[in-house]
């Protein structure tokens, strides 16, 4: 790794988030701590419910009215963004500094706005532009994204687009005024499988173009391989492992990454089921005792019930809160379905390589 | 979209018709005849001479479309008719009686007598398919150079055209018409009007006995008002007389006086009443109502839904939820309260149409009528539009709330408030049955449930059909309007997944 990439532009601190429901006190986020370095895809990945989506929602300071950062620090290029007040100071920083893509392409559009107003809106927002500039900028930008003829569709409306188009344009708004950080809350999930490599090319074609980090939110860790530097692991509200992606694919630490792993759809056989983690993540609203995992862990040791785990360093890039690390703590094996997962991923790449060299085929005889 | 707006008027059409003729059936089949003299003050009056009591009831039944009815007159002019070298009488002798028998039996009539003269008449039943085929032939009314045929008049002249006209200035004049000015132009809205094309609902009774349920309806009210006029004689003078609504006067029945000052045959005129007529009272009540709901309610619901589950939210949906269980007639009353104890009249016909006062009651009721729907609609419209996945995106792309507002959802805002419009006019029409009634406001709200207690049947099922209309027509206004507002929504013929 270059000496650029490793420069920092968002530090969190041990952030904490809770929410009040009904007078009750729900903690979705519990003392994360996580760096994002210049120019990186970091993926952050864990089950629903984890607090993925809340986690970035606090970089944007969208949190919804019960929600509030209850303590840490999130820092972004020297700015304490925790100490933003009010919208009027967090208009500085959404969309100029930190775009956010979310799941449902099918409703991030206005119904009623043409599409290309829809773009146009930000550019003369954010960069002051008139509106004729905004417009061409705009259709640069949708022809930039993959939309064919794109003057012609500037004045169409998102009804008549497909999924896969209006997530294009999603990331054509996104990407108008030339954020440093690009937050994708699971922007392909909504899409069929070809739709969804084809959104992920285009993520990392523009990535390359207009240099920006990416944050890319995902259950899917099938996804993450193909697109990410780094991995976040997250369970309910904790952050348990972070590594590179060869890390946590080839060396994972966490008995909640390897039943992840071992629920990657990619190994499942003809013959064997797809691997489910058995059980249900604990309730939020509830001090947690030891490892938040333990209950369903069937490597669980005594002390996770007791005490929750330190965060341990395994490299410099990789670290896990787990009291498997702890010194004292008995040797013990990953599950043997992810042991040679490099072979098995390696495989199922190429074989995804085909495909994709396929569909493109298709797309460009069409 | 033009196809598409055809087949949609001829649709709304046919639904009028289904809903006219249904109520026309019931009304006529269900409701005992004998019930109109229920209230006939006339019927005590003529209580000392039955015979023409008995004229006095066929006549009415006839007016009603529900008999034919010959008195003894023109029963023997209808024989003569048809045996022009009999010599009938009314003489009750076996041969007149033959003559009228076998009318009778030709024609499908059926031959009675009064009980004391012991004269002859006769009736016929109307089977209920020819009723309602008179209804609608005779329900649109062209006027042609050829619309007036009168013995007494053989040389009327029959043509139509343009002239500047002494009393009326330039319009289109008509001879042999029934109307003497067919186009013509005013100071009054649209200024430009029309005497060719006219509805005829059939006749009013026993309530506005003898008029046209049209001129009852649709005719002004109350005092009459002068205007000074030049008469085609040169004569100037002020008359309440409508001189644009000149009809052919028989000379048989010739006014001498009417007839030197227009010095043609066209002298039968309606009167110009200061009031508006009853469904301009309740157009006028009903229209204000409704800017007046969408005023009151819109910004509640938008500060409610800015304000979700703060105090004021809270507050409104208390009133809201209070107003929407107490039942409306209980509402009207509670408000009428309170706005007399502001200073508004309590009662319509205090201070009359022409006092502003008078409107402030009826129209404030009839807004807050549907000021709660409006309110809980539009809340819930905005909360959803507020958590709208496309608003959070806008939120994130960097616009302010105030832009988030301003641009995107007001305009979105206007889908319901465009969709909620026709179920508010039809809110309306109900509102004002009974808010009319409250106030004593001589409108079409107050003319249903009078006439329907005097069984004026034919005026009932005017108003059935006027309000089928309204209500037919909103509907598709509003699918008109949201069509403009939502780009979603194209009018086409394939309206299978369009909501059209
Ligand atoms: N506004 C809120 N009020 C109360 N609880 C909330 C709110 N937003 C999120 N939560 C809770 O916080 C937890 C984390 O939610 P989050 O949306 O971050 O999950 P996620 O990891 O993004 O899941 P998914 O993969 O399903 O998107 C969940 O238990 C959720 O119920
Ligand atoms: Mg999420």
């Amino acid at each position: 790794m270059s000496e650029e990439e490793q420069k920092t532009i968002l530090k969190v601190r041990d952030l904490s988030v809770e929410f009040q429901v009904r007078g009750k006190t729900l903690k979705a986020i519990h003392h994360v701590s996580l760096d994002l370095h210049d120019g990186e895809t970091l993926a952050i990945v864990g089950e629903s419910g984890s607090g993925k989506s809340v986690l970035t929602k606090t970089f944007t300071g969208m949190l919804e009215q019960n929600g509030h950062v209850s303590g840490g620090t999130i820092e972004y290029n020297g700015q304490m963004l925790t100490d933003l007040k009010n919208d009027k100071q967090w208009v500085k920083i959404r969309g100029k500094e930190i775009a956010t893509v979310f799941q449902d392409p099918m409703t991030s559009l206005d119904p009623i706005h043409t599409i290309g107003s829809q773009i146009s809106e930000v550019i003369v927002k954010h960069q002051g532009k008139s509106k004729s500039e905004a417009k061409k900028m705009a259709i640069e930008l949708m022809g930039r994204t993959g939309i064919p003829d794109a003057a012609e569709r500037y004045g169409d409306y998102p009804f008549e687009y497909s999924g896969g188009m209006r997530q294009r344009i999603v990331i054509a708004i996104a990407l108008a005024c030339h954020p440093k950080i690009l937050i994708c809350d699971e922007p392909t999930t909504a899409l069929d499988v070809t739709t969804q490599a084809q959104i992920l090319d285009l993520i990392r074609d523009l990535k390359e173009e207009y240099h920006f980090s990416i944050i890319f939110i995902t259950h899917d860790l099938g996804v993450v391989a193909s697109i990410a530097d780094r991995i976040a692991v997250m369970y309910s509200g904790r952050l348990i492992e972070v590594g590179t992606v060869d890390e946590i694919f080839y060396d994972p630490r966490h008995p909640y990454t390897w039943s992840l792993l071992s629920s990657l759809p990619q190994l499942a056989t003809k013959d064997t089921n797809l691997y489910s983690i058995p059980g249900t993540p604990p309730s939020l609203y509830s001090e947690i005792k030891g490892d938040a995992f333990a209950p369903r862990d069937p490597y669980a040791l005594k002390v996770d019930f007791e005490r929750e785990p330190p965060l341990f360093k395994i490299t410099d890039t990789h670290y896990a809160r787990t009291w498997l690390l702890d010194p004292r703590a008995p040797k013990i094996e990953k599950p043997e379905i992810i042991q040679n997962l490099h072979e098995r991923i390696e495989k199922q790449m190429e074989s995804d390589f085909m495909k994709r060299a396929e569909t493109e085929g298709e797309v460009n005889a069409s | 979209m033009k196809k598409y707006l055809f087949f949609r008027v001829l649709r709304s059409i046919v639904s009028i018709f289904l809903v006219t003729t249904i109520a026309y059936i019931m009304v006529f089949s269900m409701v005992p005849r004998r019930d109109i003299f229920k209230q006939d003050p006339m019927i005590q009056k003529l209580a000392n001479d039955p015979d023409s009591l008995t004229d006095y009831k066929e006549n009415a039944y006839r007016k009603m479309n529900y008999i034919d009815y010959f008195d003894t007159k023109s029963l023997i002019a209808k024989v003569e008719a048809e045996h022009p070298d009999a010599k009938v009488t009314t003489a009750h002798t076996a041969a007149n009686a033959k003559l009228f028998k076998e009318w009778a039996n030709d024609n499908g009539y059926k031959l009675n007598r009064y009980s004391v003269s012991k004269n002859y008449y006769v009736t016929r039943e109307l089977p209920l398919l020819e009723r309602l085929g008179r209804f609608y032939g005779n329900l649109i009314q062209i006027d042609t150079p050829w619309a007036i045929h009168d013995k007494s008049n053989p040389k009327l002249a029959r043509y139509l055209r343009i002239e500047n006209d002494k009393t009326v200035g330039w319009a289109v004049v008509g001879s042999g018409t029934r109307y003497r000015y067919q186009i013509y132009f005013n100071g009054s809205f649209p200024f430009i009007h029309q005497n060719i094309i006219k509805f005829n609902l059939g006749t009013s009774y026993p309530t506005f006995a003898g008029n046209a349920v049209t001129d009852v309806i649709g005719g002004r009210q109350g005092q009459t008002v002068s205007t000074k006029y030049k008469f085609p004689n040169g004569q100037v003078m002020n008359t309440a007389d409508n001189v644009y609504t000149r009809q052919y006067q028989s000379p048989s029945r010739r006014n001498q006086m009417s007839y030197e000052r227009y010095e043609d045959d066209y002298t039968n005129v309606d009167q110009v009443n200061q009031d508006p007529s009853m469904i301009g009272t309740s157009v006028r009540a009903g229209f204000w109502a409704l800017i007046l709901s969408y005023v009151i309610g819109i910004p509640i619901a938008l500060g409610m839904a800015r304000l979700k589950g703060k105090w004021f939210d809270r507050l409104f949906t208390g009133v809201v939820t209070v107003l929407m269980a107490v039942p409306g007639l209980a509402l009207i009353y509670t408000f009428r309260y309170v706005l007399s104890v502001a200073g508004a009249p309590d009662s319509f016909p205090t201070k009359g149409a022409s006092a502003f006062s008078s409107w402030v009651g009826p129209t404030v009721v009839l807004a807050l009528l549907s000021v709660s729907g409006i309110v809980i609609w539009f809340r819930r419209y905005m909360v959803d539009q507020q958590q709208s996945d496309y608003v959070k995106f806008a939120k994130s792309k960097g616009l302010t709330d105030r832009e988030i507002y301003r641009k995107h959802i007001f305009k979105n805002a206007s889908i319901p408030v465009v969709q909620g419009i026709p179920s508010n006019i039809i809110g309306l029409i109900s509102g004002a049955m009974m808010t009319e009634t409250v106030f004593a406001m001589p409108g079409m709200g107050k003319m249903l449930p009078d006439s329907i207690i005097a069984h004026n049947n034919s005026v009932v099922i005017a108003l059935v059909f006027i309000f089928t209309t309204i209500g037919v027509f909103s509907v598709l206004l509003g699918d008109v309007l949201m069509s403009i507002v939502d780009p979603r929504i194209q009018l086409a013929v394939s309206g299978d997944e369009q909501n059209g």
